[in-house]
């Protein structure tokens, strides 16, 4: 019986020490992207940028904070996208990360109107498409939702490239053209 | 001349053809210990060179006997020879035989004066002996697969955990050498840190009750148990090898004990064991699984020093695996879901290979348990035991966030440290003749600290439980009574991260307490029939997970929100339960009722959660008032001196009752059948066996809507060829077995198997086991 005693005595003792959990560790948080910019330039010098950002990313409350693309009709615009990670402080931006590795990544770029056209302008070094670059041509007025798809180690040589590699984005934005 | 002739007929010593040799010696085998059935025995009549040999059942049956005195020889390679004097009348002659173990053979349980385990009132299984030899090197869950009610939920062929009339992770313990394994059990692809190779007997305790196990039990117990140490001088010990041809799988494991002055009342034995596994990528009827090979090294020792008084028993153990998850199942977004359902074949292509990349699980498990049990005085015992448990679990992800991945295999995305000390001490009690019983305390101290990743907080949770069990049995009479309750109380200490991103986390207590109890009574209307009625009634706090998940969970695709709202599951499990077991006949029947409240669960959202990655499925754990019924049986037939045909299988319907509509991820129906032959030969060669066996396992069509990518799988029908002898060679016992599983190499899917989206399971697969005791 006194063993017990002893016993428990020890754990309890032990326990009052030991009782709280460990601190989470932030410093383990691995990289993450939570925005995406696109820019939008048109012939006459005028800048159009719309960002999606979920700036506490996957396992936050907050949701996404998409802005509407508004677009002139008939206009040429050529554009570029960049990607941040707004977690840290500062912000980093980490499209050089797809700009050093350009033949492991693919954008994808699906507009769901036929009044807008969106091609790839870059290249990588087998002379394959990347995507950080684009020429976006609008035609009648319309309203439509561009779906931007970012692929990593896609097969740029596959008939349908989209559908290869790992997603790494696939947001949305609303389209306006007036 | 005519006389000469009809005297010598007359003077002819009776024989098979004579009159009165129409008769039959039969009866059933077992062990004097446990009670249960010793299959592949040999009972060999001297007189007439005459033979049969007990089946899984333990039964036997010789035929054509004449009337007469005859002696019995009975043999089994794990138990002492046996000489028995049977007289054969016209009735014929029933024998039931009680063998002893020996413990060169590495034998089962030494008897012990308070046995709880002789016979329960709670419907169980066990696998041993010959049954356990057929499945050496297989994991725990495939292993226990074979006792009827007891099936797997899988992530591939390599992780497989154990099922219990459909319950499962948190809602079954496992008990390794009598310490409750503690790992991160909640993960559905987390399989139990357990070397199968290190147990003599495998348990399964089906439903609620077992109050000297565990409150949270409510899906049942599975207890793996080693042989005890040897008993008497000299080197014994066990050699197993074998090679499994899907996936070119080697496996091995050795055990070599000795006893040190070995007396009554002094003794000092010991054993260590080690075993190891390697194999590469598994091979489906079409191709091959990328990614699919495991590796595992494992090394156990037990030191035992027994005096009359006191026994002290010192074990540690340690398990380390490293587990290839199939590439083909690492999946992207709902999008890329669609993508890989549509191909018939996995995306990712592979052929034969050894070498083990990401996707992978690195598991290592450590225990040290010191158990002492003190005989106080004729009528009582203190049996206490003290354990530490180290779980170390990474998982290395082919996913990643951003950035590229590092090509060694040295730092884990996500590092889980669990801690667990365990004090149990009990008192076995025998009050007077009748009744006997255990009562105890049971406290456990956890920390749990995730080093990397985030998909549950640290916590430290104090755990303590007391419990009393009691036993009625009056000698002559045909009932026992069994009867156990347990209070725990429970205190959780948690830090809560913070959803945003910016503020500190808060550190939030829970505390859950409850009662949980039994009443079994079992009923002997004769030596071969028994019924048995068990209550429990038992409970279970919600997991860390199901209350603090919350993010996407990769493995599933799928984007989790636990509920800190979450009350305890209660569980009241009502089973009644047959055994009928004659010359002819083997019957076990378990027909149980089991209602869960406040059942947690997973439940769809309408809504997805829209991720930069896109858009994921949501699901919110809730819960809900369940039912699950079903029958578990097995039917086993002698026939003739060499055939024995087996049926077994379960049916499980599980009812979400709040809703009516079916449970999620539970079982289908299923039937196995067994065609086996044995042949004797003489005393050198033994145990000669060959068995057909035929699976079919029907498409789950009860399940809610709505509620998965996929519906499930068709059903199937599986073909096995399983086929053993064992031979004396130089006085030590030398056993082989062939097993082809999956003969006609059947491309099929299972429901549990979560891979079951991406490609079919294995094929065919050739597996030779050789076991070398001495």
């Amino acid at each position: 019986m006194k063993k017990i005693f002893l016993a428990s005595a020890v754990i309890y003792s032990l326990s009052f020490i030991a009782c709280n959990p460990d601190e989470h560790n932030h410093d383990d948080e691995q990289e993450v992207i939570t925005k995406v910019t696109l820019t939008f330039n048109d012939d006459k010098s005028n800048k159009l940028v719309a960002s999606w950002s979920d700036i506490d990313g996957d396992s936050g409350t907050k949701q996404p904070i998409v802005d509407k693309i508004s677009l002139k009709a008939n206009t040429a615009y050529t554009g570029t996208i960049e990607v941040f990670n707004e977690t840290t402080n500062p912000i980093t931006n980490l499209t050089n990360e797809i700009n050093t590795k350009k033949e492991e990544h693919l954008w994808v770029y699906k507009y769901d109107k036929d009044n807008v056209g969106f091609e790839i302008k870059d290249f990588d070094a087998n002379n394959k498409p990347v995507g950080l670059q684009f020429k976006a041509t609008t035609a009648a007025n319309g309203v439509g939702k561009l779906r931007l798809i970012l692929k990593h180690l896609p097969n740029k040589s596959a008939t349908d490239p989209g559908a290869t590699g790992e997603t790494d984005i696939d947001v949305s934005f609303d389209v306006v053209v007036e | 001349m005519w006389l000469v002739l009809y005297i010598a007929f007359i003077a002819m010593p009776q024989n098979i053809y004579g009159q009165g040799c129409h008769h039959q010696i039969q009866g059933t085998v077992k062990a004097s210990d446990t009670n249960l059935p010793i299959s592949f025995a040999q009972i060999y009549i001297v007189e007439v060179q005459k033979g049969a040999i007990s089946d899984d059942n333990g039964f036997f049956i010789i035929p054509n006997i004449c009337n007469g005195n005859y002696t019995l020889e009975i043999s089994h390679v794990e138990c002492k020879h046996e000489i028995r004097k049977i007289t054969v009348t016209d009735e014929g002659a029933v024998i039931n035989l009680l063998l002893h173990h020996e413990d060169k053979m590495l034998g089962t349980v030494t008897v012990s004066a308070h046995s709880l385990e002789a016979q329960r009132s709670q419907a169980n299984s066990s696998l041993l002996g010959v049954a356990l030899d057929k499945l050496r090197g297989e994991n725990l869950g495939e292993a226990l697969k074979q006792l009827p009610g007891v099936t797997s939920l899988n992530t591939g062929a390599t992780v497989s955990k154990p099922i219990i009339q459909g319950m499962h992770s948190n809602r079954v313990l496992i008990f390794n050498n009598g310490v409750r394994l503690e790992g991160q059990q909640w993960g559905t692809d987390h399989a139990p840190e357990i070397d199968p190779f290190t147990a003599d007997k495998l348990t399964v305790i089906k439903g609620a009750g077992s109050v000297q196990y565990g409150a949270d039990a409510i899906g049942g117990i599975v207890l793996v148990e080693p042989a005890p140490l040897t008993q008497h001088k000299g080197w014994h010990g066990r050699v197993n090898t074998g090679y499994f041809q899907n996936g070119n799988t080697m496996v091995g494991s050795f055990a070599l004990e000795n006893c040190h002055f070995c007396t009554e009342t002094h003794r000092l034995s010991w054993r260590i064991q080690a075993s190891m596994k390697k194999g590469g990528n598994l091979k489906t009827p079409n191709y091959y699984l990328a990614n699919t090979g495991i590796e595992e090294q494992n090394v156990s020792t037990q030191i035992q020093y027994k005096t009359l008084k006191v026994d002290n028993i010192l074990y540690y153990s340690r398990v380390h695996s490293n587990i290839g998850i199939f590439k083909g199942a690492h999946i992207g977004n709902l999008d890329d879901l669609k993508i890989a359902f549509a191909s018939k074949e996995p995306l990712v292509k592979a052929d034969f290979s050894y070498t083990l990349d990401r996707p992978l699980q690195r598991v290592t498990h450590d225990l040290i348990k010191f158990k002492q049990s003190i005989v106080i005085n004729t009528d009582s015992k203190l049996i206490t035991q003290l354990s530490y448990q180290y779980n170390r679990r990474g998982e290395f992800d082919a996913h990643r966030l951003f950035g590229t991945l590092p090509k060694s295999l040295s730092t884990p995305n996500l590092d889980f440290k669990l801690q667990t000390v365990n004090l149990n001490s009990g008192l076995e009690h025998q009050i007077n003749q009748d009744v006997h019983g255990k009562g105890g305390l049971d406290i456990t101290y956890q920390r749990n600290t995730t080093t990397r990743g985030g998909l549950i907080p640290n916590y430290v949770n104090i755990n303590t439980g007391i419990y009393l069990t009691e036993r009625w049995h009056h000698f002559d009479s045909p009932w026992e009574i069994e009867s156990g309750l347990r209070y725990d109380y429970k205190w959780m200490n948690v830090a809560v991260r913070s959803q945003n991103a910016e503020e500190e986390g808060t550190l939030r207590q829970f505390v859950f307490q409850s009662y949980a109890g039994q009443i079994g009574a079992i009923f002997n209307f004769s030596d071969s029939l028994k019924c048995t009625y068990h209550f429990g009634t038992s409970w279970r706090n919600p997991n860390i997970n199901e209350m603090f998940s919350f993010g996407v969970h990769h493995g599933t695709a799928t984007f989790e929100r636990g509920n800190i709202n979450l009350q305890s599951e209660r569980a009241l499990n009502n089973t009644f339960s047959i055994k009928w077991n004659t010359s002819r006949w083997n019957i076990q029947l378990d027909m149980y009722a089991n209602r869960v409240l406040h059942f947690i669960y997973l439940k769809p959202d309408t809504a997805a959660v829209q991720t930069i990655r896109g858009a994921f499925p949501a699901f919110n754990y809730t819960q809900t008032n369940a039912l699950l019924m079903g029958i578990d049986w097995l039917l086993a037939r002698n026939i003739g001196k060499h055939w024995i045909l087996q049926n077994k299988g379960a049916i499980l319907r599980a009812k979400n009752t709040s809703n009516n509509t079916w449970l999620t991820q539970m079982p289908a129906d299923r039937t196995q059948t067994d065609l086996t032959y044995q042949w004797t030969f003489d005393k050198k060669i033994k145990n000669t066996y060959l068995s057909l066996t035929h699976l079919w396992v029907a498409k789950q069509t009860r399940v809610p809507g709505n509620q998965d990518y996929l519906p499930p799988p068709s059903a199937y029908h599986l073909f096995g060829i399983d086929a053993g002898v064992a031979f004396q060679w130089h006085k030590k016992d030398l056993t082989f077995n062939l097993s082809v599983k999956n003969v006609a190499n059947t491309a099929y899917r299972d429901y549990l198997n979560r891979f079951r989206y991406f490609a079919d399971e294995i094929g065919r697969d050739v597996q030779c086991r050789l076991k070398y005791s001495f």
